[in-house]
C-alpha cells in the first residue's frame, strides 16, 4: 500500500524542511515545490491527497495558486492548507473566494499542523472545500 | 459797537451835517447877500469836508474788508479750506479789534477753536481709517499667505473670502470666487454638502477628506466653524479650514507598517526555532546527523533574530541622535570576507551563487569594525533577498589610490529597482512595492547602511539598477594611507550625534 502523498509549497527552506520532516516521520510521502507555479505543475503530475502551501511566495502566491487549483477539474477537490503570517486578515478571501480549506497561522507548531492535516484527510471529500476556521 | 466804530460814525455824521450846513449856507448865500469872499471860503470848506468824508469812508471800508477777510481766513484755516479766496493762515490776531469789537473776536476765536478741534478729530479719524485699512490688508495678506486653505462664507452661503491655497485647491481665481455661491466654488459634492448650513450650527465640525490636488490625491483635515460678527442675526457666516495632513498620515501609516513588518521579521526566525525545537522535544529526530543539522538551523535563526534586533536598535539609537562609534584602521577586505563567508549558507539555501573578488588585506579604512560589518552584511543580505533562485551575487572591491578611496560593490542579478523607487530607496520605512512579496523586510536596512557609511564614516553610498536585470550597491570609503604603526593609542572612541 502506498503512502498518502502531501505536496508542500514553500519558498522558505526552513519551513519546507520542517513540514517535510514531520510529515515523512508520520508516514506521508512528501513532495516539495518552491512557488505556486511549480506547485501547480507538481499537483497536476503527482495528484497529492493534501496540499500545504505558504501564502507569501514569489511568482505565484498561495491564494492565486489555490484559485488555479480549484479551476482545474483534476485538482479542484484537493484539501488545501494555507500557511500565512498575515493572520486572519485574509481569511475571508482565502476560505470564501479562493477555496482554501483551512488557514494555519505562522509561526506554527508542526505537531498541530499534522493534527489538522489528519483531521482534514479523514473527512469525506465533499465537506473539505467548505469554510472551516482554525 | 466798538468805540472806534462809534467814534468814526459820529465823525462821519458830523462831517455830513457840516456838509449839509455849509451847502445850505452856500445855496442861500446870494439871497442873503453873503460876501463873495465868504462864499469862496465856504466852497473850499465844502470841498474839504467832502474829501474828508470820502477818505474816512474809504478807510472804514478797507478796515471792514480786512476784518472780514481775516474772519474768513480764520474760519478757512480752522476748516482747512480756502474760503472766498481768503488768505489761509490768517487768524483772529489779524483782526482789527477796533473795527469788529472784542465779542466778535472772542466768538470767532471760539469758532476757530471748535473748528480746529473738529479738524483734528477728522485727521485722527483719517489716521485710524488708514491704520484699520493697513491692518485689514495685513490680515488679508496673512490669511492669503497661509499654507492651509481658508474659505469664508456668509449666511447666504456665498464666498466672502478665499485665500490662495483654497483658490489653488479648488481651481478658482480668488477675485472671481468672491460673492459666488459656495456650491459653484466647490465641485466635490460630498465636501460641499458637509460645509453647507455650517453657519447655523452651534459649534464647528471636522472631517478628514481626500481631495485630488495638483500632485495627486491628498488627505485634508477639514474644519468648518460658524461665526457671528456681532452686527445682527444676518451677520452669521462660516469659516472653513482645510489642512493638508497627507504627510502626517503617511508617516503614521509608515510607523504602523514598520511595527507590522518588524513583527513579521521577528516572527519568521522565531517560528523556525519553535518548530525545530518542538520536533527535537517530540523525539522526532533519531539520527545524530539530523539532530546536528537541526541545531545548526536553530543557531542560524537565532543569529538572524539577533541581527534583526540589532538593526532595529541601531535605528532607534540613530533616531535618538546618539550612537557610539569606535574607529580604528581596519582592513576592509577582512570585514567583507567575513560577511561573505557568513552568508554562504543562506546563498546556498536560496540557490544563488555568491562570488567574491576581494582586495589584499593591506588596504585599510578608518572604521568602526562592527558598524562596517553590519553595513556590508545588509547589502549582501539584501542582494540575496531580491535575487531569484538560480541568480548570482558578486561582492567585488576596487581601490582608487589617486582618489584615496576604496570601494565595495555588491552586484546581483535580481529584480532591480525602478528609477522612481531609486530616489526613495534610502527613506526610512520605504519598501519597493513590487518586491514586498519577494521578501519580508523592515525598510530600515538601507537607511542604516547610509547612516553608517555617510554620517559615521564620511564615505559615500551609490546605487545603479536596471529593472528586471539587477542592481549594484556600492560603498566608497576614504583609504588610510599609512597604517603603520597601528597602536591602541590611535584608537578613537566617540559618541556623536547624527543630525
Amino acid at each position: 500500500m502506498t503512502n498518502t502523498k502531501v505536496l508542500v509549497v514553500e519558498d522558505e527552506v526552513q519551513y519546507a524542511d520542517v513540514v517535510a520532516f514531520k510529515f515523512r516521520n508520520a508516514g506521508f510521502d512528501v513532495v516539495i515545490a518552491r512557488d505556486g507555479q511549480e506547485g501547480l505543475d507538481v499537483a497536476l503530475a503527482e495528484k497529492p491527497a493534501l496540499i500545504i502551501s505558504d501564502y507569501q511566495m514569489p511568482v505565484l502566491d498561495g491564494m492565486e495558486f489555490c484559485r488555479r487549483l480549484r479551476a482545474h477539474p483534476q485538482t479542484a477537490a484537493i484539501p488545501f492548507i494555507l500557511l500565512t503570517a498575515h493572520g486572519l486578515d485574509i481569511e475571508d478571501a482565502a476560505v470564501g473566494e479562493a477555496g482554501v480549506s483551512i488557514i494555519v497561522g505562522k509561526p506554527f507548531s508542526p505537531r498541530e499542523l499534522l493534527a489538522k492535516a489528519n483531521e482534514l484527510l479523514n473527512r469525506p471529500r465533499h465537506a473539505v472545500a467548505h469554510s472551516e476556521r482554525t | 459797537m466798538t468805540p472806534l466804530a462809534r467814534r468814526w460814525q459820529l465823525i462821519l455824521a458830523g462831517l455830513l451835517v457840516a456838509i449839509a450846513v455849509v451847502g445850505g449856507v452856500l445855496l442861500a448865500g446870494p439871497a442873503v447877500g453873503l460876501p463873495v469872499r465868504a462864499v469862496a471860503c465856504g466852497r473850499v470848506l465844502l470841498v474839504l469836508l467832502i474829501a474828508a468824508t470820502a477818505v474816512l469812508t474809504m478807510r472804514l471800508r478797507a478796515a471792514l474788508k480786512r476784518s472780514f477777510a481775516a474772519i474768513a481766513g480764520a474760519l478757512g484755516a480752522a476748516a482747512g479750506q480756502d474760503f472766498c479766496g481768503a488768505t489761509p493762515g490768517a487768524g483772529a490776531t489779524d483782526l482789527d479789534r477796533r473795527i469788529v469789537g472784542p465779542e466778535i473776536v472772542d466768538h470767532l476765536a471760539a469758532i476757530t477753536e471748535n473748528m480746529a478741534a473738529l479738524s483734528r478729530q477728522r485727521d485722527e479719524q483719517k489716521l485710524a481709517a488708514r491704520v484699520a485699512q493697513k491692518r485689514a490688508r495685513h490680515l488679508e495678506a496673512v490669511l492669503r499667505g497661509l499654507p492651509d486653505a481658508v474659505l469664508v462664507t456668509d449666511g447666504m452661503e456665498r464666498v466672502v473670502m478665499i485665500n490662495d491655497a483654497a483658490a489653488r485647491l479648488f481651481h478658482l481665481p480668488p477675485e472671481d470666487a468672491v460673492a459666488r455661491p459656495l456650491v459653484d466654488c466647490i465641485p466635490d459634492r460630498t465636501l460641499c454638502n458637509f460645509l453647507r448650513g455650517a453657519h447655523n450650527l452651534p459649534v464647528g465640525k471636522e472631517i478628514e477628506y481626500s481631495l485630488a490636488a495638483q500632485d495627486g490625491k491628498r488627505v485634508f483635515s477639514v474644519t468648518v466653524s460658524p461665526f457671528a460678527d456681532g452686527s445682527g442675526e444676518n451677520a452669521r457666516g462660516a469659516v472653513t479650514l482645510l489642512r493638508d495632513v497627507t504627510r502626517e498620515r503617511a508617516a503614521a501609516r509608515m510607523k504602523t507598517e514598520f511595527v507590522v513588518n518588524a513583527s513579521h521579521e521577528l516572527r519568521a526566525p522565531l517560528g523556525g526555532i519553535k518548530a525545530y525545537l518542538e520536533m527535537l522535544m517530540d523525539g522526532e529526530v533519531q539520527n545524530e546527523q539530523t539532530r546536528e543539522r537541526f541545531y545548526q538551523v536553530m543557531q542560524g535563526e537565532v543569529e538572524r533574530l539577533g541581527d534583526l534586533v540589532e538593526n532595529i536598535l541601531n535605528i532607534a539609537r540613530i533616531e535618538a541622535g546618539i550612537v557610539k562609534v569606535s574607529k580604528e584602521p581596519v582592513p576592509l577586505s577582512g570585514i567583507v570576507q567575513e560577511v561573505v563567508e557568513s552568508m554562504r549558507p543562506h546563498a546556498a539555501a536560496a540557490g544563488i551563487a555568491l562570488n567574491d573578488e576581494l582586495l589584499p588585506v593591506f588596504f585599510h579604512v578608518y572604521a568602526d569594525k562592527e558598524m562596517m560589518r553590519r553595513a556590508v552584511l545588509n547589502l549582501v543580505s539584501n542582494a540575496l533577498k531580491y535575487t531569484p533562485r538560480g541568480g548570482s551575487v558578486l561582492v567585488h572591491m576596487h581601490v582608487d589610490e589617486a582618489a584615496g578611496e576604496v570601494t565595495v560593490g555588491v552586484s546581483d542579478t535580481g529584480v532591480g529597482i525602478s528609477e522612481q523607487d531609486l530616489s526613495r530607496l534610502f527613506q526610512k520605512f520605504f519598501r519597493v512595492e513590487s518586491s514586498r512579496k519577494m521578501a519580508s523586510g523592515t525598510g530600515l536596512g538601507l537607511v542604516l547602511v547610509k547612516e553608517i557609511i555617510e554620517n559615521l564614516h564620511g564615505g559615500r553610498i551609490f546605487v545603479t539598477s536596471t529593472l528586471g536585470k539587477g542592481s549594484i550597491f556600492s560603498i566608497a570609503l576614504p583609504l588610510v594611507r599609512d597604517t603603520q604603526p597601528v597602536g591602541a593609542s590611535e584608537r578613537t572612541e566617540s559618541t556623536r550625534s547624527i543630525p
